[in-house]
């Protein structure tokens, strides 16, 4: 590259601004896709594959997995935007809109001649500034039900329908509730996500236990029971046949057969053991036990226990073990050698739902269940799906907020008070860098003003409206999307994750200046182009 | 209560999917639906599970998952046809079709805008929308399949369960070049959450429904990396269930470059991914069969592989690949028979081979068996010159002393084994005479061919089928409709093979020693450290040599030839 700027630095010049020119255009692009999807009134899009694969979404994260981007701009946008979900969960949508717009806005200076560098100083000033805005505007929260619903709430009314949002609202951070102990950071994976394909997507619920996807294997077993201990293992209750049993290196049938007993005689102690235990604590008692194995058991060995009316359950997720224990304590076992009373569970009713090819079991009635279960339900698969991805965002966003302890009021308000701010800082910096610091603060307005179109309403106007009425007021303002007039998020409960909104400052900023200084992109490109 | 005991297959990479689909194909065409027929002797459930979809119909699918990359599925929705969930595509455009105008108006009535979105429609390759035509036979049709398969979606007969299917959508699929390029990025796509989790638990679900899970069968493109993928999870397979797994990594004939590659550079890829592989192979895997039509896979793609009475494309992929599934249907039934002995399992076929950690193994194929159409099998084995098969295991010849094998023979009926007591004239006076069954007079016949060496032979009676959509025109003209040679007539070309006789073998042998002596050399002659997308992907090169100083110590398993 260095040998031929020196040959021809005119011809240099000219390819690096024709590259901008191409990574503004597919910023552009990009941005024309996802645009419509911002906010809760954003479009919901029916994707439809060539097979016929049926995908419904209204969030940016998802369209963009779904979407066959070519243009390596548009997928280093895309893929700093998912980095942006897969960190934080949300924010995928307005960091396209504005990365797009960041590069939009710079165009305007760069065509009068303005240097990139000095446009991604003035980027990198304003950045600093808008993460003081933020630290200003953020409201500690204090953790209660109330707070979570306002978090949970406006992102779910990005993903879903709004019935369907309040629905899963009000599961989600039941569930973070239920799992919360004291200070301690959540573990989400202690929310089991379990989808049946029946019903409608209202019918979604939260299990105050665990939900599992397999059920009994044997005719006789019992399909409910009351008053369980739950004996959670990881013990092989099935006869394995070893890998010497070729049929080279038996000399007779008997020799054998032999193995095959003394195999099976130690798999039937290991199921006495469970029997044994069971006579002692529930005969004669309203008592019952329910056996949760994450090995095998076969069908010699389902049979013995089924004689005895125990439920057994095997091949359970290993992610069961631990939650099987939090939802009705015990612990899980890896040997029956000091089996006893203190290392089972308990579970008010243990029973099966059978539909279609697939059963399921339900452990109920747990006290103090410290992990539970979404049951996800819905006609069809893509329903499913979407609910699926609404949730994940959901328990995100609501752990986002435990770990920031704080939220940022939503609706625009954010961005027209760092627009603001940024104005008023602009006039402090000396030199063509103020320039930089409005194209960013200008940038910035692209979230209210889509937010404002996806409603129907004029962007200009709301605009105009908002920035005044936020000079106005010390509390931040953003747009109500039903009337169109400014308002304050607070009294709506419209809050985003502290978290998120840094996030999309800092990688926004950075990817923008990097696809600026494109000289620096493009030999970037060619190293990693080699081997 | 059954008794089936039950194995889970797993096809990773776009041409073990289409050996995949010809083996599904040719189990399915030999299925009978007809209750007064006698019961088959091959032990369908053994690969195949029932189950019933959303509608009560009955399904019974494949126990299978397969990975693939996207666009590699044309019209075959992910999840499959049997269960719904998918909208059928027509040449027109879908705003317009039933199914979707029901799904808009749900969701307006529920919230405001819905945008429909669609790809192009996918076309569907004829044969597809035959199958979807009761009143057309298939068989009575000529689909030149050979030469307008795009991909093995096109002539799957077999119908899929909505597990099976799993499509990774970080590669693109392309028959120019591979994306999914090295061993170490298949270890890495293992470690995501489409795999760690999801993929993880589709096996668990089907582990579950088992009452006496045999163990696995994994079928992987080895050149790419599906190499990295394939054996990652059968080391999870391992560490989870530690069943019986029985690894079979294919070669394409066709020398398809790697991105950002030129020639040279695609074949050292290629050789590496093979000697990770094959290491990995060697510590996870109960035994491993490769599997090519190319003679020699290594630096350079050899030359197609000669099998009597039958001709092919050297690079076709839907003809390859129905030479491989054939082997695979015949090799495999020595633990798909119904009613068979406990040493007719899959850990009894992988524990006869790998003693002394010979976990490799060579594959040896006669496709057909060659026997006239007239012929007893005592007069066939006896006039038998040259070799009785072929090997289809790349860089590796047919053992022929201190060889331990397993047989199965498919397509000779007890009748054909020699003529009664009054007929017999000249076969009396043979030792061969004397053997009652199939299998037995093959063990003489190995005896008396191979010096010091133990052959296990299972055999069937039922020839292997090869009707649409297996390519029959690959079969020679001398051959009868049955599969037997007839040199002095010749089979009509309307005329189809719908059935031959196939003898197929496994193989342990000091040749096999050749095979990874060829590898490792290959493979060390190869400078990883130039190899940037190695290290990128998180392969140091220490592994590296780590891996091949393994497979040396695995190669001197192969060394001496040992005592029976
Ligand atoms: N009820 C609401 N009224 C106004 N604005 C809202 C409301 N709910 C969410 N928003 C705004 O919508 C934006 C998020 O939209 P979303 O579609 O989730 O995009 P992203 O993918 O960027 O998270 C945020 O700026 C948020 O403040
Ligand atoms: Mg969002």
């Amino acid at each position: 590259m260095a040998s031929i700027s020196l040959l021809n630095p005119k011809a240099e010049f000219a390819r690096a601004a024709q590259a901008l020119a191409i990574n503004i255009s597919a910023a552009k692009g990009l941005q024309d896709v996802m645009r419509t999807n911002l906010g809760p009134k954003g479009t919901m899009k029916m994707l439809v594959s060539g097979a016929g694969d049926i995908k419904i979404t209204k969030d940016g994260n998802v369209l963009l997995h779904e979407m066959q981007i070519q243009h390596p701009t548009a997928s280093m946008i895309a893929r700093a935007s998912t980095a942006q979900d897969d960190s934080t969960g949300d924010g995928t949508t307005s960091t396209v809109l504005l990365i797009g717009e960041l590069l939009k806005q710079a165009d305007i200076f760069l065509t009068e001649g303005l240097h990139p560098r000095i446009v991604t100083e003035g980027f990198e000033k304003a950045r600093s500034k808008a993460l003081e805005v933020l630290d200003a505007v953020k409201i500690p929260i204090e953790i209660n039900k109330k707070n979570l619903i306002g978090i949970a709430n406006t992102s779910l009314r990005t993903k879903v329908h709004p019935a369907l949002a309040d629905v899963l609202t009000e599961v989600c951070v039941d569930a973070i509730l239920a799992i919360r102990k004291d200070d301690k950071p959540v573990d989400l994976h202690m929310v089991e996500l379990m989808e049946m394909q029946h019903k409608t997507a209202t019918d979604t619920s939260l299990i105050r236990g665990i939900v599992m996807d397999h059920g009994t294997r044997h005719p006789d077993m019992p399909k409910r029971l009351e008053n369980a201990y739950v004996l959670t293992c990881n013990v092989s209750l099935e006869y394995e046949k070893s890998e010497v049993n070729s049929g080279f290196f038996y000399k007779t049938a008997e020799e054998r057969e032999k193995f095959v007993r003394a195999e099976r005689e130690f798999i039937d102690q290991r199921v006495q053991k469970i029997i044994a235990l069971k006579r002692k604590l529930c005969d004669g008692t309203e008592k019952t036990l329910v056996v949760i194995n994450q090995k095998g058991i076969d069908p010699m060995s389902l049979d013995a226990l089924a004689k005895e009316g125990i439920m057994a359950l095997r091949r359970a997720k290993r992610r069961n073990m631990e939650r099987l224990a939090l939802a009705c304590g015990g612990t899980a076992m890896n040997s029956f050698d000091d089996l006893e009373e203190s290392h089972l569970g308990y579970a008010g009713v243990v029973y099966e739902h059978v539909l279609g090819e697939n059963k399921y079991t339900f452990v109920e009635e747990c006290k103090n269940p410290q992990s539970v279960t979404i049951l996800i339900k819905g006609p069809n698969k893509h329903t499913i799906v979407q609910i699926k991805d609404a949730i994940r965002d959901g328990l995100r966003a609501i752990n986002n907020a435990l770990v920031d302890k704080c939220v940022i009021p939503g609706a625009g308000a954010f961005e027209v008070r760092v627009y603001n701010e940024l104005n008023k800082y602009k006039d402090t910096v000396k030199g063509k860098v103020r320039l930089g610091i409005q194209a960013f603060a200008e940038a910035l307005l692209v979230i209210p003003k889509n937010l404002a179109i996806n409603s129907g309403y004029d962007a200009q106007d709301t605009i105009v409206k908002l920035t005044e009425e936020d000079r106005l007021n010390p509390e931040p303002i953003g747009l109500d999307l039903s009337t169109g007039e400014p308002m304050k998020p607070v009294d709506m409960h419209v809050y985003d994750n502290y978290l998120v909104k840094k996030q999309i400052l800092n990688s926004c900023s950075v990817i923008a200046s990097n696809l600026l200084l494109v000289d620096e992109v493009m030999r970037a490109g060619m190293t990693s182009l080699k081997g | 209560m059954s008794s089936t005991r039950e194995i889970v297959t797993l096809q990773f990479g776009n041409y073990a999917n289409y050996i995949g689909a010809h083996w599904w194909n040719i189990q399915e065409s030999s299925f009978s639906y007809n209750p007064e027929d006698a019961p088959s002797e091959i032990s369908h459930d053994v690969l195949y599970r029932e189950g019933v979809n959303l509608n009560r119909q009955v399904t019974y699918t494949p126990r299978l998952l397969l990975v693939d990359l996207d666009g590699s599925l044309k019209h075959l929705p992910r999840e499959g046809e049997l269960y719904g969930n998918s909208i059928k595509r027509t040449n027109e455009s879908i705003e317009s079709t039933d199914d979707v105008k029901k799904i808009k108006e749900e969701l307006q009535n529920l919230s405001a805008d819905v945008e429909v979105v669609e790809q192009p429609h996918a076309s569907k390759h004829d044969f597809q929308k035959d199958l979807e035509d009761p009143v057309i036979d298939i068989q009575e049709k000529n689909y030149n399949l050979a030469d307008n398969v795009d991909t093995w979606t096109d002539y799957l007969y077999a119908r899929y369960h909505p597990r099976t299917v799993n499509i990774v959508n970080d590669y693109k699929h392309s028959t120019e070049k591979q994306t999914f390029d090295t061993y170490a990025c298949g270890v890495q796509l293992w470690q995501t959450e489409q795999f760690e989790d999801e993929f993880c638990d589709k096996i668990r679900q089907y582990v579950e429904e088992c009452d006496f899970l045999q163990g696995f069968q994994t079928l992987f493109d080895c050149f790419n990396g599906y190499s990295g993928l394939a054996t990652a999870c059968m080391e999870y397979l391992n560490d989870e269930y530690g069943k019986a797994n029985f690894a079979i990594p294919v070669y394409s004939p066709r020398n398809t470059p790697f991105e950002n590659a030129d020639e040279p550079m695609s074949d050292s890829i290629r050789v590496v991914n093979s000697a990770l592989a094959f290491h990995k192979l060697s510590e996870q895997a109960s035994l491993f069969v490769p599997l090519s039509t190319s003679d020699r896979v290594w630096r350079q793609l050899g030359a197609a592989r000669q099998l009597r009475s039958l001709t092919y494309q050297p690079d076709n992929l839907y003809q390859t690949s129905a030479v491989l599934a054939a082997y695979l249907d015949t090799i495999s039934l020595r633990y798909r028979l119904r009613n068979a002995p406990s040493a007719y399992s899959l850990a009894g076929f992988c524990g006869d081979l790998n003693n002394y950690g010979r976990k490799l193994a060579g594959a040896a194929f006669a496709l057909p068996f060659p026997m006239q159409h007239k012929q007893d099998l005592i007069d066939c084995l006896d006039q038998f010159e040259g070799p009785i098969f072929t090997s289809l295991t790349p860089n590796c010849n047919i053992g022929t002393d201190y060889v331990i094998q397993t047989l199965c023979v498919r397509g000779i009926t007890r009748d054909r084994l020699k003529q009664p007591l009054e007929k017999a004239k000249e076969q009396m006076r043979m030792a061969a005479y004397k053997c009652d069954s199939v299998s037995e007079m093959f063990q003489l016949y190995l005896q008396c061919a191979n010096h010091a060496s133990m052959s296990h032979v299972a055999s069937v009676s039922m020839a292997m089928p090869t009707r649409i959509p297996f390519p029959s025109e690959m079969f020679a003209e001398e051959m009868t409709k049955l599969g037997f040679l007839s040199p002095t007539t010749k089979r009509q070309p309307e005329e189809k093979v719908v059935s031959v006789p196939t003898l197929a073998a496994a193989q342990s042998s000091s040749e096999l020693g050749d095979t990874l002596e060829t590898l490792h050399r290959e493979a060390k002659r190869v400078k990883i450290a130039k190899l940037h997308r190695y290290k990128a992907a998180g392969l140091e090169e220490d592994d590296y040599v780590d891996a091949l100083e393994q497979l040396l110590l695995f190669k001197d398993n192969y060394e001496d030839n040992f005592e029976l």
